[in-house]
């Protein structure tokens, strides 16, 4: 496997986050291994920031925790999106096309 | 709700901090594990790639520091350690903190004091049931500034019976009644008692049942005369009748006629009014206790005051619409055009009306201000405090920076310290101003009348006041220190090197401190002398008649119903009996009491100058005396002579004009031997005399308008019984015990009170004697406030520089010349900073020389006066410190490191 190569865009790991949680409730793992899937490997999120934005996003109502058993009999705390984060991840979804239309128009110009 | 939540979650996670910390190891071991777990599918083995995995992590504990970071909680836990931290701090110098808290709880208390008393007077609402549902109601004629809150009974009726945004709309009435002889408490003599005439729906309407028996029923306030009923305070109870628990159905005697008892009011009853109200009756008697005028039918004289009940749907401003409409129902065929334009008012009910709010308001705002001041002084001295302890914190504060706090964080902890001190402060400042607005409520009132009964209990406002002060002592007294002291470079503080202290700027910031604290006690200091002074001069003022050894007797034939020929008839017998008592210079009568509370005014005009009908004639005040009222009281007759006997007792119409009332009638001719009359088509009276201007109206005026005449001369029936003035070559007080005596041989019944004239003159100087006592008070308190501060700073300034008077010393300076220095450094602070505080205090002088009688900006007395106390103690403040410096021993003060 090829070595990660990219930092996160500054700003999009929550909705990054929202977007992984948007099919199936995963723990702090999954959601790494899934950014860095889709991605192809290209972004890389560290536990140090994953985390803590974990608990501003619970806190913030966006997420929901719950600990849950697991395939070897030890439990993991599994994160699920809530109603209040689905419109979220909508409304910052819809930001982001428009910024980034926009700049890909911007750099196509000559 | 999320917050709530959020708000939830922090506090449970506060609660169970351990097993949020045990899950959150947990969560990043799953995760470690799982990271390892994949890294080993790569091939590498176990241990590698568990390295690998906690590599890519960094430190757990910062991770975890992290996620706590983002939390409320850990801002809430920091503060926590900040405050136990710092009350750690506080505890190990016991001394420091002692006086830091002393200090600034004096200023606190000294804040709070006055505005307990504020609050009392001023701020609480009525003490009823749901008061801000109480509104009194206030009469105006629009455009004119003066406000009434008096209504006929013909208006209130109007009122009650026509407005839809009322619960209940009561009425009363301040009355003086004279409660006889009881029949269960023998020997007790008639008395003037301070009572209320009330409409039958009063007590309903503040919403305080009886405490015994019953208050008023409707059928109690729907006949005039036929329903003498009394409700008792609970205070009256108690002294009057000895708190007879048969008292009940029992019958008393209010003017003459018989009531029964149906109710006492709770002890903690205060009613509308702070000033002991004793007892109550209903309006229905008014014809009784107003001395045989019924006032029910008088639809002309304004005389009670409404207060109401919203009901519950209803606004202030609601009522106030209709009120408004209503008033001009009421008016609209009122034929007077002044009196069409009369409105009425609603305003929250409250011990004082709109009006005398905005006058007590700036008188209030001056008080205040000195308050402030004494408390920015205690301010002062603990910053003091806080930066000379700042140097002894100085190795603490640095090894804090060298193993990281940034310098918000140490600000952050000092001012955590000083907001600690001024939260313990508030809290000794409640227990100060507690005992404080107790004792000086005795002084809130004019000397010889009854305290007010105020609730002084400190409520919500006195709460959120002191904490407002303790937050305020707390940010003013740290910040300069915390900002100055957290200046820290660890590498010299490690280093021991903290003999310099602060260097300049640390010395600096502290002799502003000084300079600024000598500044405001020489403003206060100054302002105190100018009052004490302007007290005297009040204090001095001649009145231009002589009030010493005269005693004043008052008498009620009214409540014994005389006609005027009998009661003549007693008034010449009595005066006969009182001239045959040993002592008695002279006895002479007279309506109205000079400088007393009452007044009389008529209009008067010059004959051949009247007034057309319609137009106000000018006023002057008058009085109807005796011919030897003059002589009596020592008031000269310039020109003229007095009355006659003979005019005397055929009521002539002849008058006595003041010197200002003839000149103002006649500028430029001699009023001797003119006429005068009350009122276009009067009767004319010819003026034989001219008296001189004296001070018996106003005490600041000396040529008020004044006009004498015989009684039942003044054109108009003769309202009030008359007072009988008794000069004596002895003591005016002894004559008070024994006149009322001689008054009940002839009539016990006549209800009789006797006061010595000269008291009238204290009533009158109370007001700046209250302004000196209580400024000369906060005047030695920031002075002695101040001198601490001089003290400490001198002391410690002594301290950090012993290495270098020990050299000095050791060199050969003479120890005087030490002195010498040391006082002239804080010689030099104390006369710049008693410079400024002399200017301002001149300048604000200027604007007070309006407000105060006998106050003068330009009092050189009180100047120097305050130079001299400011002097001397500034000197001694640092005269001690620096005298034990110079004692130091040389080699012990170069070893001092």
């Amino acid at each position: 496997m090829a070595e990660p190569s990219g930092e996160l865009v500054p700003g999009t790991l929550e909705m990054l986050i929202l977007k992984t949680l948007d099919l199936e409730p995963r723990h702090g793992w999954g959601i790494t291994v899934r950014i860095e899937q889709i991605s192809n490997g290209v972004f890389r999120v560290n536990p140090g920031s994953l985390f803590p934005a974990l608990k501003r996003m619970v806190r913030g109502g966006l997420l929901k925790e719950e600990w849950r058993a697991t395939e070897n009999n030890r439990r993991a705390k599994y994160y699920s999106i809530t109603e209040r984060g689905r419109r979220k991840l909508l409304a910052e979804t819809r930001q982001w096309d428009a910024q980034t239309s926009a700049i890909a128009r911007i750099l196509e110009s000559t | 709700m999320n917050l709530l939540k959020n708000i939830i979650a922090g506090m449970r996670n506060l609660v169970h901090r351990e097993r949020t910390e045990g899950e959150m190891n947990e969560e990043l071991q799953d995760y470690l594990s799982r990271s390892a777990a994949a890294k080993r599918d790569t091939g590498i083995s176990r241990r590698e790639a568990e390295r690998a995995a906690r590599a890519e992590m960094g430190s757990a504990a910062s991770v975890k520091e992290h996620v706590r970071a983002a939390t409320w909680e850990s801002a809430a836990n920091a503060l926590w350690r900040d405050i136990t931290y710092g009350v750690r701090v506080l505890a190990k110098q016991p001394g420091y903190t002692a006086m830091a808290i002393l200090t600034l709880a004096l200023g606190i208390g000294v804040n709070a004091t006055i505005f307990s008393l504020f609050n009392a007077v001023v701020l609480k609402p009525l003490p009823v049931a749901d008061p801000s549902r109480v509104v009194s109601l206030y009469s105006q004629v629009r455009g004119e500034r003066q406000q009434g809150q008096v209504f006929s009974f013909d208006e209130y009726k109007f009122c009650r019976d026509h407005n839809s945004v009322f619960s209940g709309t009561a009425a009363y009435s301040g009355a003086t009644i004279i409660v006889g002889d009881l029949q269960n408490s023998a020997g007790s003599e008639p008395a003037w008692i301070r009572s209320q005439i009330v409409s039958g729906n009063f007590f309903d309407v503040l919403g305080t049942p009886a405490f015994r028996g019953r208050t008023f029923s409707a059928d109690e306030d729907s006949t005039e005369g036929t329903h003498p009923v009394a409700v008792l305070s609970y205070g009256m109870w108690q002294t009057r009748f000895g708190g007879d628990p048969f008292i009940i159905g029992k019958q008393i005697e209010l003017n003459s006629l018989k009531y029964s008892v149906i109710g006492i009011m709770p002890p903690d009853f205060i009613g509308t009014e702070p000033d002991n109200t004793a007892l109550w009756v209903p309006l229905m008697m008014s014809s009784n206790i107003h001395f045989g005028n019924s006032m029910l039918q008088d639809r002309n004289s304004g005389w009670l005051r409404v207060i109401a009940r919203l009901k519950p749907s209803t606004t202030v401003s609601a009522a106030q619409t209709e009120m408004a409409l209503l008033a001009a129902r009421y008016h609209a065929d009122e034929a007077d055009q002044r009196e069409k334009n009369r409105t009425t008012f609603v305003a929250t009910a409250g011990f004082l009306d709109p009006e005398q709010k905005s006058s007590v308001l700036p008188i209030a705002a001056i008080i205040f201000f000195a308050v402030g001041l004494v408390l920015l002084i205690a301010c002062a001295n603990v910053a003091n405090l806080q930066l000379s302890r700042g140097i002894a914190r100085q190795r603490e504060l640095g090894i804090r920076v060298s193993i990281g706090a940034s310098r918000l964080r140490l600000i952050r902890q000092l001012l955590t310290e000083s907001l600690l001190l001024g939260g313990a402060a508030a809290a000794l400042g409640l227990l100060l101003s507690w005992w404080g607005a107790a004792s000086l409520r005795t002084f809130l009132h004019p000397p010889n009348e009854q305290a007010l009964t105020l609730n002084l209990n400190p409520d919500w406002r006195v709460a959120l006041y002191l904490a407002a002060a303790g937050l305020f002592a707390g940010l003013v007294s740290g910040v300069l220190p915390a900002v100055r002291v957290s200046r820290q470079d660890p590498l010299r503080a490690l280093r021991q090197e903290s003999f310099s202290g602060f260097g300049a700027s640390g010395s600096k910031l502290r002799s502003a401190l000084v300079i600024s604290q000598i500044a405001m006690s020489v403003f206060l200091l100054v302002a105190a002398g100018l009052l004490a002074r302007a007290l005297g001069k009040a204090r001095s003022i001649d009145p231009g008649f002589n009030l010493n050894n005269v005693a004043v007797l008052s008498l009620n034939f009214r409540a014994r119903n005389y006609t005027p020929a009998r009661r003549a008839a007693a008034i010449r017998e009595l005066k006969s009996r009182i001239a045959t008592v040993p002592g008695v210079i002279s006895v002479s009568q007279g309506q109205t009491v000079p400088l007393g509370d009452s007044f009389h005014a008529t209009g008067i005009m010059a004959e051949g100058k009247e007034v057309q009908p319609g137009q106000r004639p000018m006023t002057t005040n008058t009085n109807s005396v005796s011919p030897e009222f003059f002589d009596a009281l020592g008031i000269a007759l310039l020109r003229g002579r007095t009355f006659t006997e003979r005019e005397f007792s055929s009521s002539a119409r002849v008058a006595i004009l003041s010197k200002s009332l003839a000149q103002k009638l006649w500028p430029d001719e001699d009023a001797l031997g003119k006429h005068v009359r009350f009122g276009p088509t009067a009767p004319l009276y010819e003026v034989i005399g001219i008296a001189a201007d004296v001070r018996n109206v106003y005490l600041w005026s000396a040529d008020v308008p004044y006009l004498y005449v015989l009684p039942a001369g003044a054109g108009a029936e003769e309202r009030g019984d008359p007072q009988i003035f008794v000069r004596t070559s002895g003591s005016a007080r002894a004559l008070t015990t024994s006149l009322p005596g001689i008054s009940r041989q002839l009539d016990a019944s006549v209800p009789v009170n006797c006061k010595v004239l000269a008291d009238n003159l204290a009533l009158w100087i109370w007001p700046s004697e209250l302004a000196a006592g209580l400024s000369t008070a906060l005047g030695f308190l920031a002075l002695l406030l101040a001198a601490i501060g001089i003290t400490s700073v001198t002391a410690f300034a002594v301290t950090q520089r012993t290495r270098e008077i020990g050299i000095r010393i050791a060199l050969g300076a003479a120890p005087k010349g030490v002195v010498r220095m040391l006082i002239w450094q804080s010689g030099r602070l104390i006369l710049i900073g008693g410079a400024i505080g002399a200017a301002l205090a001149a300048a604000v002088s200027r604007v007070g020389a309006r407000l105060l009688y006998g106050l003068s900006a330009v009092d050189s007395l009180a100047f120097v006066g305050v130079a001299v106390v400011l002097a001397s103690v500034g000197l001694l403040a640092c005269y001690v410190p620096a005298r034990r410096a110079a004692g130091v021993d040389p080699i012990i003060a170069l070893r001092y490191e």
